[in-house]
């Protein structure tokens, strides 16, 4: 063993400095130990990387290969040694030097109430916590297929709501914590890796094609299995120590780290089939002949009530929605053999992901390393669409003396192949799922001769010109590259006992180009035959650096512990993009941008800075009780003149009644702790320049004398001087209670948040000269409660675990603008309104109630109608205010986006070397504005239709079902407008992971010299149970948007995956 | 140990003292205003940007072609899903204010204002030439002038914002009374006509000239049915002798040859050069969307009837009126669209000179002069006494040619309306559809009334 790590360098060559550090601290000699031992999990499998110190001593040692270790230990007297192991219960063993088999069984820690939990500056174990922490290990999300670690954490966290908005490779997730407590602002919790707060804005990057894209994912960077734990800090009490950024909550990522030891190589191999997890139900060629039938017969008597079914089209008059497509004909004869084609099927497939991670890690008491690399491939269920990853990390820890250093480096290159999937079928979106769904299944995909089938575009008699998906999907060329460094530095010196001083340095360097090709050979919407090629080309650039002095003080005197810190830290980030667009590219053998006519460029330059002052004390006395008291003082650019600055405090306080000596008697109650704090957070997610007005020469230009373009200038944005921040002030009370030896653990958590000082870009009065004004307006509060059950129990060779957890939030607008007057913003369409008023949700749907439709002429007549001609079997609508018609007025909250509750129940049974666990997860109470059936529920048979839609009114003897309108070409009455006949019942359960894994036993590894190695098989979204029609009803058109969310207008769905995947450790 | 505390502190407070600095960070993509309108040629960007206003989609790069000509009776929007059918339903009178035609082109017309507003505050202050300067001022007063009575025309009664206003400050805002907002246009044309040059050279062609502010002054006082003023003004157009009617019509609409005698304004495009060109206008790939009715109004001799006829321009599916076809560049046109051009001058003033009263002079100087002039180069006969025998019928005689000379120029709506054959002329159109009198202003926009949420002094026009 003793050569191991010389070995290691000279087969590394040693080029590395890193490496360097590592040689000159590899100086400990390990020879003459007369004790030795071996350390063993209560399952008996070895424990590599335990510490073991000799208590009252200096001396230590390092379990390795099969949990064996040695020391050398004074002669004679018994000493005291103390084993420390993550995720195991500290033990104390007494111990003679001679001793040749000690043998040492850890336990592993029932509570977790001694994990080490990252609080932002620093870290504290649970025990000591007087925040809401929520904590997620390695452990709990591994051996998940995903993405990104956030898609990990989907149900994992009372309080923490995960929406997998898309199912594409590197899509977007949207993290809540604890609601939504801001309206215009970024409602997105900061991140913070490794201490180092990264930015959100490069959500932002890499924009591309219409207003429906939905935002990067930027943290489908990190590899999720180099994350050790996450943590998030819900409380405002536990977030305000990161002020100006903590009011949508904080959650912090460490990433793994080397342990003193042998060397521990890993490899970690899965490999997935994905699938889509369900199919829209939508009519076959023959059932939809019928509708289109029908909806042009019925437009036709619309405008000729003597008209018959029978009539030709010559005698139709002169509009084509009134005419029959005879494409229709050999369907409704019932002809057998013709094209029938299934669009789901042709656009989404069976589709690998591979995962491949190996690490290597190690160390001795002075240095710890760890290196990992890590290729990640997914092709996306949507044809064409892939995502490949390349990432590695080196991280290594250093102590000399009084100096801790050390570097951690995280590389990684990621290449999406994008196809536009996500929003509506029209152009320039071309979102190929929603006209995947609509586009005839009379029309085949491909030609004879396997071109793409162009036949819609075609199809004339009133239709609608839809792009063949296909071919869409397969002919665009559109690439996002990622290259990403997240590094960061750091130095601490110990002046005395307790007192040390860290200086860190970082930086976090992010490039996003994104080529986007759009060949002539595929059609315009509506063209014919080869369409103008045009391409673009975007560079988007964040260099984002950070620097942060802290000081920090510990001392235990007596009963008393108190920690201190005080901190300084500055961090800037410039953002660059250019913008470049050509066409007419003479060929589509060359795609980039040089060979085509360049039609305009652009560059910008934007740069936000953050200057902060930060200070905290924590008090604990006899481990009983506990307080804490913090402060930062932020300062930032984005904020206007008159209020760049603002303070943050907080306290928080717990008590631990069950180490009180009046409580030792209740023994089935092992923990009780009650915890309360408050504290202010803010929130700086808001445009760079948002206070400043802008002149600009956008839209501002003009064309004078011999075609002479001439500069021009306006004011884009008018100034606000007095704009700032959002402040958050959040009280939250929790009670933690521990049963039987902690093997049941309960906690509930009650919180009432309220925010002030909304930054909202708010419409205002048009005749401003502009239609949105960014304000501090309006106020808002969040309040729910949190319930966690986490339980673990073992009989012999059988052991369960599992945690349940649910919570509710309740989001209600409390103060708005000087009027109190509610802001109705519209959404995706026109008549799509969403209202945020005083006294309700945040972004409730607005929009007419339908209630049925006029079954009969007398209904119609007696009925409120709209002003559109109306005629029988038309949508019927609630008169709200009972004035006789239907209007503006006649608009009712019908529901948001946002939950009653969610929940998530996750648990695993172990039985000798198998164990099998499952996670299921849901959300209830929250309805989706489904604008997709505008389109194929419309019954105007200009699309295809859901089969559900079906049953609707032919003639006062058959009105179907009694809700659905008739069918009609030509829509009449308010059948096109939207109401509540497009919003959905989004409530859902599902099964979001099922896995079994294997551990080869001992045995059988040692004589193969691997320490540990597992197989497991996972499906991943096995099912979804949901009444909601469409794919995914965690759906968000605009998931940057609060004002307006929730609409579905075409979706990713998520992928069910089928995985098997083995690890080794060697 | 106390030096090094000494020391940290120090860093810090360093630190501190810098971070002033570090926090006040200056746009580096985008001018502040405070440090902007310092020079002649801030001044003229600015009144550039005003210009560039109308230009936008949501003007007469193609929103106002469906407000102002496919209401009328020369179009048949026969596509109602297209665009969710907002444009269909404006064409075929179901729309309903949500429709988001409406609020785009209010917030736009609201931005021209802002505009011209802001150069009518900014450039009084600058130390620069005069007559420059009232130039300056005097193409700002006609932008807004032209932008304010494009929104009486459409929405009646609307706010009359003549100063910049705060966005919060313009929610209290109300509906003034037209004749209100009428006022501010006749003397910022006033202004404008005062002020201006009688035509400009090289680099400044395409400017607002003197004759332009007259002719909209007349034509906005015919509105009025100021028929007496209105023939002061647009004598003294026709007087200038800047302008004339070109011998072939076609060339009016070249897309190469744009300044001619026959404009007064237009807004001017340029192909090929990123955010000048604008989409085809009336444009469509499947359907004719020539009314039918106004084919068979022109007599087949009449010249002007192939303008109107829809054509394929070379290298593109799409068919559009004649008059508008361009070749493209990059998918877009570049041809200017004519706001106000010598025709419509001549009939504005034959239509004056009838109300006034009635007569069968044909002199060069009478109202039959200034219509058989644009019935001659139509290729059509002149007309006399003996054919339009009293005022009425010289009256539907110019209304007539109106529409033969001008459709798809965003006027005929409002001709329309104004000369109160709206109902009459939708019921014959190919719309045959018979409409209510509330549609002949449109619906203010939903948001704007959801926003204002001010019944009694931000209503709903009656109807809607």
């Amino acid at each position: 063993m003793k050569f191991t790590y010389k070995q290691f360098l000279l087969k590394t060559g040693g080029k590395a400095f890193v490496l360097m550090l590592l040689s000159l601290f590899i100086s400990q000699s390990l020879s003459a130990q007369n004790l030795m031992g071996r350390v063993v999990s209560e399952t008996g499998e070895s424990l590599i990387g335990v510490t073991i110190k000799v208590k009252g001593t200096e001396k230590g040692a390092i379990t390795e290969a099969n949990g064996a270790f040695s020391l050398m230990l004074t002669e004679g007297a018994s000493s005291t040694l103390v084993f420390n192991y993550v995720g195991y219960e500290q033990k104390e063993v007494e111990a003679r030097a001679g001793d040749k088999m000690l043998l040492v069984t850890l336990q592993p820690s029932s509570s977790a109430l001694n994990t080490v939990v990252v609080v932002g500056y620093g870290t504290k174990s649970k025990r000591e916590l007087t925040g809401s922490v929520a904590s997620v290990q390695a452990k709990d999300i591994k051996e998940q297929s995903v993405t990104s670690f956030d898609q990990a954490l989907v149900g994992k966290m009372a309080g923490v709501q995960v929406l997998q908005s898309s199912g594409a490779p590197g899509g977007n997730v949207s993290i809540r914590i604890r609601g939504i407590s801001s309206i215009s602002a970024g409602s997105n919790p900061l991140f913070v890796i490794d201490g180092i707060p990264v930015t959100n804005d490069t959500r932002n990057a890499a924009g591309g094609i219409g207003n429906f894209n939905q935002p990067f994912n930027p943290l489908a960077s990190i590899n999720p299995s180099d994350i050790e734990s996450i943590d998030v800090l819900k409380d405002a009490a536990s977030a305000a120590i990161y002020g100006s950024r903590g009011s949508s909550g904080v959650i912090l990522i460490t990433t793994k780290k080397g342990k003193s030891g042998k060397i521990n190589v890993s490899y970690d191999a899965s490999l997935g089939l994905q699938e889509v997890e369900k199919y829209v139900d939508v009519l076959d060629a023959y059932e939809y002949a019928q509708l289109v039938y029908d909806g042009h017969n019925n437009a036709y008597f619309d405008v000729n009530p003597n008209g018959k079914a029978t009539d030709p089209n010559s005698v139709r008059g002169n509009n084509p929605a009134t005419w029959l497509p005879p494409q229709i004909f050999p369907y409704l004869e019932g002809k057998q053999g013709l094209t029938n084609t299934d669009w789901q099927k042709e656009i989404f497939r069976s589709a690998p992901v591979h995962n491949h991670t190996i690490s290597v890690s190690g160390g001795n008491e002075n240095v710890t390393f760890l290196f990992s690399g890590n290729y990640f491939n997914q092709d996306g269920i949507v044809i064409n669409n892939n995502l490949k990853r390349y990432t590695s990390r080196f991280r290594v820890d250093a102590k000399y003396n009084k100096f801790r250093f050390g570097a951690n480096m995280n590389p990684s290159v990621s290449n999406n192949q994008v196809v536009n999937s996500e929003g509506p079928w029209f152009s320039p979106n071309s979102g190929v799922i929603a006209i995947a769904l609509g586009y005839s299944p009379m029309f085949p995909a491909y030609n004879p001769d396997g071109t793409y089938a162009d036949s819609v575009n075609v199809w004339g008699y009133g239709q609608t010109n839809q792009l063949n998906p296909v071919a869409v999907a397969n002919l665009t060329k559109d690439k996002i590259q990622n290259f990403r460094l997240l590094a960061n530095t750091y130095a601490e010196y110990e002046f005395i006992k307790g007192l040390s001083y860290r200086l860190t340095l970082a930086t976090d360097i992010n490039t996003f180009r994104r080529d986007y090709y759009r060949p002539s050979n595929l059609p315009t919407q509506g063209g014919v035959g080869p369409s103008v090629s045009s391409g673009f080309s975007n560079t988007d650039q964040f260099l984002n650096w950070l620097t942060e002095n802290t000081l920090t003080y510990t001392k235990q005197f007596g009963e008393h512990k108190i920690d201190i810190l005080a901190g300084y830290s500055a961090q800037k980030e410039i953002q660059d993009r250019n913008t470049l667009t050509a066409n007419n590219f003479p060929t589509d053998a060359v795609t980039t941008l040089n060979a085509g006519q360049i039609s305009s460029g652009n560059s910008t330059v934007q740069e936000w800075t953050l200057v902060s002052y930060l200070t905290r004390a924590q008090y604990n006395y006899a481990g009983k009780y506990f307080l804490s008291a913090s402060a930062r003082r932020d300062g930032s650019s984005r904020f206007g003149k008159n209020n760049k600055w603002a303070v943050f405090p907080a306290v928080s306080a717990a008590w631990a009644v069950s180490n009180e000596k009046f409580f030792e008697k209740i023994t089935f109650i092992s923990n009780l702790k009650l915890r309360a704090s408050y504290g202010l957070t803010g929130n700086f997610q808001i445009p760079n320049y948002g206070s400043l007005a802008a002149l600009s020469n956008t839209n501002s230009n003009y064309i004078f004398g011999n075609q002479v373009l001439n500069n021009g200038v306006s004011i884009t944005t008018p100034a606000n001087p007095d704009l700032s921040w959002e402040n958050t002030a959040s009280a939250d009370a929790g009670i933690e209670i521990g049963f039987f030896q902690n093997s049941l653990n309960f906690t509930i958590d009650f919180y009432n948040s309220n925010t002030s000082d909304l930054l909202l870009n708010l419409p205002v009065a048009s005749a401003s000269g502009f239609n949105t004004y960014l304000q501090n307006i309006g106020e808002m509060n969040n309040r729910g409660v949190e319930l966690g059950l986490a339980y673990n129990k073992r009989w012999g060779n059988f052991g369960i675990d599992g945690n349940i957890n649910y919570s509710a939030n309740r989001n209600k607008v409390t103060k708005l603008g000087p009027s109190g007057a509610p802001i109705i913003q519209t959404g995706g369409t026109g008549n799509t309104y969403f209202i945020t008023q005083i006294g309700e949700e945040i972004s409730s749907y607005y929009v007419y109630n339908q209630i049925g439709i006029y079954v009969d002429q007398a209904d119609l007549d007696r009925s409120a109608k709209t002003t559109n001609t109306t005629k029988v079997g038309d949508f019927k609508f609630e008169d709200v205010n009972g004035d006789g018609k239907i209007d503006a007025n006649d608009r009712k909250i019908l529901g948001s986006i946002q939950p009653k509750y969610t929940f998530g129940f996750s648990n695993t049974f172990r039985y000798k070397n198998f164990d099998l666990n499952f996670a299921i997860q849901g959300s209830q109470g929250f309805e989706v504005m489904s604008l997709l059936k505008r389109y194929i529920a419309n019954n105007e048979g200009n699309f295809n239709s859901i089969k559900s839609s079906t049953n609707y009114y032919v003639s006062p003897d058959n009105i179907g079902d009694g809700q659905t309108n008739r069918a009609n070409r030509l829509a009449t009455g308010g059948n096109g407008i939207t109401s509540s006949w497009h919003i959905e019942d989004g409530s859902y359960v599902r099964i979001r992971n099922i896995g079994l894994g294997y551990n080869f036993p001992n045995s059988l590894l040692s004589r193969a010299r691997i320490n540990a190695a597992r197989l497991y098989l996972s499906v991943q979204n096995l099912h979804t149970f949901t009444k909601y029609p469409f794919f995914n009803p965690e759906v968000n058109n605009r998931p940057d948007n609060s004002l307006s969310s929730g609409e579905d207008y075409g979706s990713y769905p998520l992928p069910r995956t089928y995985t098997v995947g083995l690890n080794f450790n060697f | 140990m106390k030096n090094i505390i000494s020391i940290l502190l120090l860093c810090m407070l360093v630190a501190s003292s810098c971070s002033k600095e570090f926090l006040e960070l200056e746009p580096q993509s985008t001018i502040a205003p405070e440090t902007f309108f310092k020079t002649s040629s801030d001044a003229v960007a600015a009144v550039n940007g005003c210009y560039k206003s109308l230009a936008v989609g949501s003007q007469f790069g193609g929103t106002f072609q469906i407000l102002m000509e496919s209401r009328a009776d020369n179009y048949l929007d026969q596509d109602p899903s297209s665009g969710a059918g907002q444009n269909y339903q404006i064409n075929r009178f179901s729309d309903s204010p949500g429709n988001t035609n409406l609020y785009n082109s209010w917030v736009s017309l609201y931005n021209s204002v802002f505009r011209c507003n802001t150069v009518l505050e900014s450039v009084d202050p600058i130390a620069m030439d005069n007559t420059l300067k009232n130039r300056i001022k005097g193409e700002a007063s006609f932008i807004r002038a032209l932008s304010y009575f494009n929104l009486i025309r459409l929405w009646g009664p609307v706010p009359l914002v003549s100063k910049s206003i705060g966005p919060v400050e313009a929610g209290s805002l109300v509906r003034d009374n037209v004749s209100d907002v009428y006022a501010l246009i006749e003397s910022d044309l006033a202004f404008a006509a005062a002020n201006l040059p009688l035509s400009y050279t090289g680099a400044d062609l395409g400017r607002v000239t003197k004759g332009a502010a007259q002719g909209l002054l007349g034509k906005v006082l015919i509105y009025q049915k100021k028929f007496s003023n209105a023939k002061t003004v647009l004598a003294e157009v026709i007087s200038s002798q800047k302008f004339s009617l070109l011998p072939n019509v076609a060339d009016v609409f070249s897309p190469t040859v744009k300044y001619h005698a026959e404009i007064l304004f237009a807004v001017r495009y340029a192909k090929g050069i990123a955010g000048q060109d604008h989409g085809y206008w009336y444009a469509n790939t499947q359907i004719v969307g020539l009314d039918s009715t106004l084919f068979k109004a022109y007599d087949p001799i009449d010249t002007r009837r192939t303008m109107i006829e829809f054509a394929k321009p070379t290298g593109n599916n799409n068919i559009m009126p004649r008059k508008f076809i361009d070749v493209a560049v990059n998918n877009a046109a570049g041809n200017d669209f004519p706001v106000l051009r010598y025709a419509d001058i001549l009939l504005l003033q034959a239509e004056a000179l009838n109300e006034e009263a009635y007569s069968s002079n044909t002199d060069a100087n009478s109202a039959f002069g200034y219509l058989n002039a644009v019935r001659k180069r139509a290729g059509l006969t002149e007309l006399t006494g003996a054919d339009l025998t009293d005022q009425e019928s010289f009256r539907k005689e110019v209304y007539k040619q109106r529409r033969l000379e001008l459709p798809y120029e965003c006027d005929r709506w409002f001709d329309m309306v104004r000369t109160g054959t709206a109902i009459e002329a939708i019921a014959a159109s190919s719309k045959n559809i018979t409409i209510a009198p509330f549609r002949f202003i449109y619906p203010i926009p939903q948001q704007e009334i959801d926003i204002m949420n001010n019944p009694t002094g931000f209503p709903q026009n009656p109807g809607y």
